[in-house]
C-alpha cells in the first residue's frame, strides 16, 4: 500500500492502473473526493507529476484532475 | 412567475446554454452578501411560442448540493436561501462525463425539485459515430432528458417546453441532509452501470486530450509552453497595445483643443472651454486610453479559458504560489495586474477558495500597472538623463521590486488571515476544445465595459474636482500660474506640506501625489501644470516628449523657499518608491469594495498599502539624503 503521493518517486507509466484503498483526508476533502468519483474500490492512473513539489495529475475514467501532495497524501493506493 | 435555475458542475455547459436560452438580454446580479455573481435572463420569444416566457438563472458550477466552496455556497443559497422561488431545475449534465455528474441529479428530486435534465456535449458523441440513449436514461431516472448540442443550439426550444410542461412539484423543497460516503458509493455505482448502457464510455476526444496534456503539462515542455504563452500574452497588452492606446490619447487631446478653439477664449467662454477640455474630456480621455488593453487581456484571458489551457497553466503554477498562500488560479489574475488592477481584482473571481481570493486581490495593486508607466518615465528620465540602459535597469528593478514586496505581503498575510471555509486544491482539467471565436469576442466586450463602467464614474468625478481645485477661486484671472498659485488646490497644499516634507518634496508634488489618487499618470500633466511647463510647450505646439523634457528643465530648477532644490537624487529615488508601493487609485479600491463586498477590506488595502509606500519613501530619502 502506498500514498498517492509517493508516486512522485516511483514515476509510473500513465498506463500504469492503481486501485484506491483508502482516503483518510479529512472530511471535507474526503467527501469531494468521492464525489468526483475517487472512492475506495476505484482505479487511478498517474497521468503527470509537476516538478519542485507541484500538483499530481490523475485520470480516473473521464476525470483528469490536478491535487496537490496535501491531498495526494491522504488517497492509498495498491496495485 | 416562477424561476428556472441552471444547475450542474463546473464546464459542463450551463453558461453556453443560459445564452442560447436568453441571448443577451441577461443581467448579473449578486446574492446578498456575497462576492459572487448570478446571471438572469427571460427565454428567448420564439423557444416558447405557446407559453409564458420562463425566467432563468445561471449558478455557480457545483459537484453536488453539499456547499466546499464559496461560489457553491451561492448556488446552494440561491437554490434553498427563499429569495428565488425556484421549485423546477434544469440540471446540466456532460453527457461524455455521465458516470460522475448522475449523483447530482438525484440529489436535487430528493430535496424536491421537479428536475428536467439537460444532457450537453452529445455532439461529441455524434462525432464519433455514438449515440446516447437519452430515452433509456429518462426511464431510468423518471425524469425528463434532452439532448443539447451546445454548438448549434439544438434541443433548447425542447427544453423549454419540456421545463414549462412540468408539472410543479407537490412536496415542500428542503436543504438536503449530506449523504453518507456508503450512499454516494453506491449511487456512484449505479450511475457508472447506467452511464455504461446510455452511450460509449471511452470516447477519443479523451486521448487527444491526453496526447497534449502529455506536452503541455510535460516538466519541461510545459514550463517552456507556459512561458511563450504568458510572455505573447504580455506582450500583447503592453505592446501590441501601444499603437491603439497613442492613437486614442492623440484622439482626445484632439477633441480638447478643438472645443477650446470652438467655444472660443473670453473671459467666461474661457473658463467653460478649459472646464470641458481639461476637466471633463481629460477625464473621460484618462478611462478610455486603457481600453485597448484591456479589451486585448480580457481577450487573452477568455481565448485560454475556453481552449481549456487555464486550469493547466493554474496547475503549473500551484507549487510556487503555494509558497505565499495563493494557488495557481492567483497566476492570471496578477499578470493582469501587470497591466491594470481594476480588471484584474475581476479576473480573481475565478479563484473559487475564499482565502486564496482575498490574498490576490490584495496584493494585485502592487504589480506595476500601466498607469505608473508615464510616471516612471518622467522620474527615471530626471535620475538618469542621457544613460538609458540604467534607466531600464531601473524600471526592470521596479517591476521586479513591487512584485515581491507584493509576494511578500501574501505570505505575511497568509499566516495572519483565518480561512472561513477550508482551502484544497483539487482542479479539473477539462477537455481541450476549439476556441469559439465570436463566444470570445463577445465575453472580452462585455467585461471591458464592465471595466468601463466601473471606473469611468470615478475618474470623471475625481478630473472635474481636480480642475475646480486647481482653477478657482481666481477663475477669471488670464495668468494661469497665479491662478493656481492661489487656487483651493495650493492652499491645501500648503497645508498639508509638512506631511511631504520628509520625502524631500515641496507642496506642489504632494498636491501632484494627491491628485494622482484619480489615476496614477495624473501625476504627470498635475506636475506639468504645477511646474507651469505646459505654457511654454504650447507655445511651440508640443507633444508628449518636448512637455517631458520642458517639465523636467523646470524640475531642474525648481527650487524650496529656502532655495534648496525640490527634485534630488534623494526625493526622486523616493517618489519611485512611494509610486511602486502605493495604492494611487481610487477606482481600484472601489472594485475591489464591491468584488470582496467589504469596506473593511477595501479600506484595509488603502490605508495599508499606503501607509507602506509613504514609510519607504521617507526611508529612502532619508537614507540617500544623508
Ligand atoms: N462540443 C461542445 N462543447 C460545448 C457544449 N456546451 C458547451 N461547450 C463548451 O464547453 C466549455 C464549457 O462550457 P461553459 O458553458 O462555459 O460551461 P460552464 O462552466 O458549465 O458554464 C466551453 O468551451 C463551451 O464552448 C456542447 O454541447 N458541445
Amino acid at each position: 500500500m502506498t500514498r498517492l503521493s509517493d508516486t512522485s518517486r516511483q514515476r509510473p507509466s500513465p498506463d500504469e492502473t492503481f486501485t484506491i484503498i483508502d482516503l483518510s483526508a479529512e472530511s471535507v476533502v474526503r467527501e469531494r473526493l468521492l464525489e468526483l468519483g475517487l472512492a475506495p474500490g476505484r482505479s487511478v492512473q498517474v497521468l503527470k507529476i509537476c516538478p519542485f513539489g507541484g500538483p499530481i495529475v490523475v485520470r480516473a475514467g473521464s476525470l483528469s484532475l490536478a491535487l496537490r501532495r496535501d491531498e495526494a497524501d491522504h488517497i492509498w493506493l495498491g496495485e | 412567475m416562477s424561476t428556472v435555475a441552471l444547475v450542474g458542475p463546473p464546464n459542463s455547459g450551463k453558461t453556453t446554454l443560459f445564452n442560447w436560452l436568453t441571448g443577451r438580454k441577461q443581467r448579473v446580479v449578486n446574492y446578498p452578501g456575497s462576492t459572487v455573481d448570478l446571471a438572469m435572463g427571460m427565454s428567448l420569444p420564439h423557444l416558447a411560442p405557446n407559453h409564458a416566457p420562463i425566467q432563468f438563472v445561471d449558478t455557480p458550477g457545483t459537484y453536488s448540493l453539499f456547499a466546499k466552496s464559496q461560489d457553491e455556497e451561492v448556488t446552494s443559497l440561491t437554490l434553498f436561501g427563499g429569495r428565488y422561488p425556484i421549485r423546477k431545475i434544469a440540471v446540466v449534465i456532460d453527457s461524455t462525463q455521465i458516470s460522475r455528474q448522475i449523483h447530482l441529479v438525484k440529489q436535487l428530486q430528493e430535496a424536491g425539485f421537479a428536475v428536467v435534465v439537460a444532457l450537453t456535449m452529445c455532439d461529441l458523441h455524434e462525432k464519433e459515430g455514438s449515440r446516447v440513449d437519452s430515452a433509456l436514461l429518462e426511464r431510468e431516472l423518471g425524469t425528463p432528458v434532452v439532448a443539447i448540442n451546445g454548438v448549434l443550439g439544438g434541443g433548447v426550444k425542447d427544453l423549454v417546453a419540456k421545463l414549462a410542461d412540468l408539472p410543479e412539484p407537490q412536496v415542500a423543497i428542503e436543504r438536503l441532509q449530506p449523504w453518507s460516503a456508503e450512499k454516494l458509493h453506491s449511487v456512484f455505482d449505479e450511475g457508472e452501470k447506467l452511464a455504461r448502457r446510455v452511450g460509449k464510455h471511452d470516447l477519443k476526444v479523451f486521448n487527444s486530450t491526453r496526447g497534449i496534456d502529455r506536452v503541455l503539462l510535460h516538466p519541461f515542455f510545459g514550463l517552456v509552453f507556459f512561458f511563450i504563452i504568458m510572455f505573447t500574452l504580455f506582450t500583447a497588452i503592453y505592446w501590441a497595445a501601444q499603437p491603439i492606446m497613442q492613437l486614442v490619447d492623440a484622439a482626445f487631446a484632439l477633441a480638447a483643443t478643438g472645443v477650446k478653439q470652438l467655444i472660443g477664449n473670453g473671459p467666461v467662454s474661457g473658463a467653460i472651454s478649459d472646464f470641458l477640455g481639461d476637466g471633463v474630456i481629460a477625464g473621460v480621455g484618462a478611462v478610455m486610453v486603457f481600453v485597448p488593453q484591456i479589451f486585448i487581456l480580457f481577450f487573452g484571458i477568455s481565448l485560454l479559458e475556453d481552449t481549456g489551457y487555464l486550469a493547466r497553466a493554474a496547475t503549473l503554477v500551484d507549487r510556487p504560489l503555494s509558497l505565499v498562500g495563493l494557488n495557481g488560479k492567483a497566476f492570471v489574475p496578477l499578470l493582469s495586474g501587470f497591466a491594470c488592477a481594476v480588471p484584474a481584482i475581476m479576473a480573481a473571481r475565478s479563484i473559487n477558495s475564499q482565502k486564496e481570493r482575498w490574498l490576490a486581490t490584495f496584493i494585485i495593486p502592487f504589480m506595476t500597472c500601466s498607469a505608473r508607466l508615464p510616471v516612471y518615465a518622467l522620474l527615471l528620465a530626471f535620475l538618469f538623463w542621457g544613460k538609458p540602459l540604467l534607466g531600464g535597469i531601473c524600471l526592470a528593478a521596479l517591476y521586479f521590486g513591487g512584485l515581491v514586496v507584493g509576494l511578500v505581503a501574501s505570505g505575511l498575510l497568509n499566516l495572519i488571515v483565518k480561512a472561513k471555509t477550508p482551502s484544497f486544491f483539487l482542479l479539473e482539467l477539462p477537455l481541450y476544445r476549439r476556441p469559439k471565436l465570436m463566444v470570445v469576442f463577445r465575453n472580452s466586450l462585455r467585461r471591458t465595459k464592465a471595466y468601463i463602467t466601473k471606473t469611468a464614474p470615478i475618474i470623471l468625478a475625481l478630473s472635474v474636482a481636480l480642475w475646480v481645485l486647481t482653477n478657482f477661486p481666481h477663475i477669471r484671472s488670464q495668468d494661469p500660474q497665479t491662478r493656481l498659485e492661489q487656487s483651493w488646490v495650493s492652499a491645501i497644499g500648503r497645508r498639508i506640506e509638512p506631511v511631504f516634507a520628509p520625502m524631500g518634496v515641496d507642496w506642489r508634488v504632494g498636491v501632484g501625489l494627491i491628485s494622482a489618487f484619480a489615476a496614477r499618470e495624473t501625476f504627470v500633466s498635475s506636475m506639468a501644470v504645477l511646474f507651469n511647463a505646459t505654457s511654454s510647450v504650447a507655445a511651440n505646439g508640443g507633444n508628449e516628449d518636448s512637455l517631458r523634457v520642458s517639465l523636467i528643465d523646470r524640475m531642474r530648477n525648481a527650487k524650496m523657499p529656502n532655495g534648496a532644490p525640490v527634485f534630488t537624487f534623494a526625493s526622486v529615488a523616493a517618489l519611485l518608491v512611494f509610486f511602486m508601493l502605493a495604492l494611487q487609485c481610487l477606482s481600484t479600491t472601489s472594485v475591489a469594495y464591491r468584488e470582496m463586498r467589504s469596506s473593511r477590506f477595501a479600506i484595509l488595502q488603502l490605508v495599508s498599502m499606503n501607509v507602506l509606500a509613504y514609510v519607504c519613501a521617507v526611508g529612502t530619502y532619508w537614507v540617500l539624503s544623508r
